[in-house]
């Protein structure tokens, strides 16, 4: 029995644009390939499988292009690379008896990773990382030379851990754990809406490490806090949803949206209040006293302060909250 | 009496406005007077160079000589009251101690009458303070070693020149021909000296500066309106991670300082352990996010505006500083501003001088002096427990002198918090009971707030550790007492210094010198509060002493000793004796006036 695994990736910036590509279709429906029962299950060698491959755990639960399944599978003898902008780059035959194994399915594999990785070293796939590690030490060493080749991280070691493989839209291949899943869609979005800005807050999605916010249905930021301020002029209508990603950059679907309006009759006025320091200011010639402006406001303020008197002089300080009164 | 009458006003770019008016009184009084040293606050007295001594003078026997220190200020007004000098034990006989300007003229002098005994620092006031000083001349502050008996250490300032602000000594080098900066000594007879040479004589300038606004005092952090800490004494750690905040807030390590407000693990960790927090802004949309967030915004305390400055690899210039501040007081002025300095700072001598840019020492050291003057609280962090490298551990005895030294270089205008090492940034773990000998000596030199740096670092021999005093059960049972202790005493230690002691002897005089000093001083500090009285003292450096204490306010009283279960009786004349076994032991007494 053959196990494919994928060794852990150095991970990308997770917080960078994910957007779907097109072309993922392609893969995703078996109907969409030539050969006749892309869903069977076998092994490498040809016979009938039963626990790490297509059918029997289904293709959903192996392969994921951001929350769609595809990438890369097995089937009928045939080993199917998948590059992120053309769907499928390599279908090779494999060995079909264990006899022919050690020469033929390790110079199959390689062709097959030489042909998919040829294709996912342009331009447009540089993210791309994704491994195969197959346990079978001949196919393993083929795929190593080729990898090495390219300059890609080798397979060095073979773990016991398994992994699946998702391609995301960025053409970044990545292998996560295999018991990984998609964080579920965050719940509870809400705002706090001022003249000049919406807070935005949400509940927790289970998994999530960090979320991406939409402004009418654009993506505009991303945010490892549950709290994220947008800055808009006076007088906005605007939408927002919310999805959720987990540290692989896998995606929910978008939340439940919420209608902000920037009204001019929600500003809050800032505080103020005066100290000195001292309290109680020398007198003259005595030296002078430091007079602050407390004030607070999200939106930028400007602080004035005047002296009610005929004597003494308040002087700026480059600090616009401080005065220094000399009496 | 009379009034003055303010009125201010904020506007936000809504053009919403607040204002506020005030009746402020004006009271008559002398202006403050700001005390300054040379060398008080020093923790190296000769090269600082690695491997150099930290330990103090040679003793010389010689002929008669006027020796000295040649100097600059850097401060406007600066008057000297007097110096402070290192008596040889044998020195003896008629000593005249005399300032003098660069022409010779006498600015300031005394005469006093020594005799042979142990020797050690000697504070020697002038008859008169001298005239303010020149910002331009050089000054040279001499005594004449009648007996010919002095102290001193060779090549002190040839490696160097140092800025112990607002006092600057050059390395002793030729300028247009004419010998200047370093040591100065004169032979045979008193008079001014005019022969330059590399060797610190230890002659110490005490200077005082009259302040243009107050000293701190305890009301100082009144100043803003939403500093509202919820522990009556800041004990602190720096950065912690999220995950840590509330076992460290179950041991009694209440405020966090330099944590990043935003982000849902600190936020929930924030707000679950009751914690005080100076929050640090990278930027005004941190900042905002973070004002916006009602809950969270009531935990901010203050911000953390930067750590270091002083240092190469995070130095910022004062331009920088102040942009980060305006930053914040253009959306929040109602929250003080805080800043750590690092090494250079506690050093502050050429060797140390990290900054790029190829300013000389005295253009290094205004800048931090002028980020000094924009914070509002400021702190230094040296880690001297755990020595920098092998042969040069410091000890406890010199987180005093970075206290000290930060409020002389605020000319004592802002608090100085105290920074202790619970990790290893340098070689090797220090103890529970070193932490607590350089927290209580940071405390008894007027340390308003203690952070202790917990960040493990991987060497090859220890792991990474972000909170180590979680992971090391001696040190946690040590700093969640210590901990207590501080919040039962928060009073006394925010309160201002009450000058309770009149003097304290120490009788272990022969304790090998470290940090120019001989013997087991005992380095101390009253407080007032609540109506108990309160004297911390502590040996200030390692080895037993027996100390004596003249405290007049507490005669005839009976003195409890804080967390000890016993009790001493101050005599008539408010004298009590107590032992300090352990190396910088330290105790705290109490008694009702």
């Amino acid at each position: 029995m053959t196990r494919y695994e994928f060794p852990s990736m150095v991970a990308k910036d997770p917080t960078q644009d994910i957007t779907v590509k097109s072309g993922v279709g392609l893969i995703y429906a078996p109907g969409d390939f030539t050969f006749a029962t892309p869903l069977a299950t076998y092994d490498r060698y040809g016979a009938a499988k039963a626990t790490i491959g297509c059918t029997s755990e289904g293709l959903t639960e192996e392969f994921y292009v951001d929350d769609q399944p595809v990438v890369w599978w097995r089937s009928a003898g045939y080993a199917f690379l998948i590059s992120s902008h053309t769907g499928m780059l390599a279908a090779t035959q494999l060995a079909q008896t264990a006899a022919e194994d050690a020469a033929t399915a390790a110079l199959l594999a390689k062709q097959a990773a030489q042909t998919a990785l040829s294709g996912m070293a342009s331009a447009t796939d540089a993210g791309v990382t994704g491994l195969i590690n197959d346990t079978t030490s001949a196919t393993r060493t083929a795929l190593d030379a080729v990898f090495t080749a390219v300059g890609m991280v080798a397979l060095t070691a073979d773990t016991s851990d398994s992994y699946k493989a998702i391609l995301l839209s960025d053409g970044t291949v990545k292998a996560v754990p295999r018991a990984t899943v998609n964080p579920p869609t965050p719940t509870g979005l809400a705002s706090q809406t001022g003249p000049t800005s919406a807070r935005l807050t949400w509940d927790a999605s289970a998994g999530a490490a960090f979320y991406t916010i939409y402004r009418n249905g654009v993506k505009i930021a991303t945010t490892g806090s549950r709290v994220f301020r947008d800055e808009l002029p006076t007088g906005t209508h605007c939408t927002y949803q919310v999805a959720a990603s987990n540290a692989y950059a896998m995606r929910s679907a978008l939340s439940a949206s919420i209608s902000v309006y920037t009204d001019p009759a929600l500003n809050v006025p800032p505080s103020c209040e005066i100290t000195t320091w001292p309290p109680t200011i020398p007198t003259a010639g005595n030296g002078s006293a430091v007079v602050r402006v407390n004030s607070v406001d999200v939106d930028i303020q400007t602080i004035a302060l005047t002296l009610n008197a005929s004597t003494g002089s308040l002087v700026a300080t480059r600090d616009p909250s401080v005065w220094i009164l000399t009496l | 009496m009379s009034t003055v009458n303010l009125s201010a006003s904020s506007t936000d770019s809504m053009g919403a406005t607040a204002t506020d008016s005030a009746s402020v009184t004006v009271l008559g009084s002398a202006k403050n007077k700001a005390k300054v040293s040379m060398m008080k606050n020093r923790i190296v007295f000769g090269s600082p160079l690695p491997g150099s001594s930290t330990v103090g003078p040679t003793l010389f026997t010689d002929t008669p000589n006027e020796l000295g220190v040649s100097f600059w200020v850097k401060c406007e007004g600066l008057r000297v009251t007097g110096l402070r000098i290192y008596k040889h034990p044998l020195a003896a006989g008629s000593i005249p101690v005399t300032l003098w300007d660069d022409a010779g003229t006498v600015m300031a002098t005394t005469t006093v009458t020594w005799v042979s005994d142990n020797g050690g620092w000697r504070e020697i006031p002038f008859s008169a303070p001298s005239a303010a000083l020149s910002t331009t001349r050089e000054y040279r502050a001499t005594f004449f070693a009648a007996s010919g008996h002095y102290v001193g250490t060779l090549g002190a300032f040839e490696a160097q020149d140092t800025y112990e602000w607002p006092f600057l000594t050059k390395t002793s080098n030729t300028v247009n021909g004419v010998i200047v900066g370093g040591g100065v000594f004169r032979a045979d007879t008193h008079g001014v000296p005019t022969n330059h040479f590399g060797t610190s004589y230890y002659v110490d300038v005490l200077g005082e500066v009259d302040m243009d606004t107050a000293a701190y005092t305890e009301g100082y952090m009144g100043q803003w309106s939403n500093y509202t800490p919820t522990h009556a004494f800041p004990v602190g750690v720096f950065y912690s991670d999220p995950e840590f905040i509330e076992e460290y807030a179950s041991i009694g390590v209440n405020t966090m300082v330099a944590v990043p407000g935003g982000g849902e693990a600190y936020r929930n960790a924030i707000l679950n352990s009751d914690v005080d927090v100076w929050a640090s802004m990278p930027d005004i949309e941190s900042l905002r996010i973070l004002l916006s967030d009602p809950e969270l915004a009531a935990r901010i305390r203050g911000w953390f505006v930067c750590d270091e400055p002083d240092l190469a690899g995070t130095w910022k210039t004062p331009e920088e500083i102040r942009a980060i501040i305006n930053m914040i007081r253009g959306t929040d002025s109602t929250r003080p501003i805080m800043i750590n300095f690092g090494f250079a700072t506690a050093m502050r001598s050429g060797w140390f001088y990290l900054k790029p840019g190829g300013k000389d020492i005295v253009g290094h050291f205004d800048e931090l002096i002028e980020d000094m003057n924009m914070a509002d609280v400021i702190s230094l962090d040296y880690y001297n427990v755990t020595p920098v490298a092998a042969g040069a551990s410091y000890g406890p005895w010199t987180y005093y002198t970075f206290i000290t030294a930060l409020q002389q270089m605020s000319l004592n205008q802002k608090p100085v918090w105290g920074y202790v090492e619970t990790a290893s940034p340098e070689v090797g773990y220090p103890t529970p009971a070193q932490v607590e000998q350089a927290t209580w000596s940071s405390l008894i030199g007027g340390a308003k707030g203690i952070v202790f740096f917990d960040h493990q670092f991987p060497t090859l021999s220890l792991p990474l550790d972000f909170a180590t005093i979680l992971h090391k059960p001696d040190m946690k049972t040590k700093v969640q007492a210590m901990s207590a202790t501080i919040q039962a005493i928060a009073g006394h230690l925010k309160a201002d210094e009450a000058h309770l002691v009149t003097s304290v002897t120490s009788s272990n005089t022969t304790a090998p010198m470290r940090g120019a000093t001989m013997g087991v001083p005992i380095q101390h500090t009253s407080r007032i509060y609540g109506g108990q009285s309160m004297v911390i003292a502590q040996g200030s450096r390692p080895g037993a002493t027996t100390a004596t204490f003249t405290v007049p306010s507490a005669a005839s009283k009976t003195i409890t000793v804080y967390g000890e279960s016993r009790t001493l009786t101050a005599n008539g004349s408010g004298v009590f004796t107590d032992s300090f076994a352990a190396d910088y032991a330290h105790h705290i007494y109490t008694w009702t006036p």
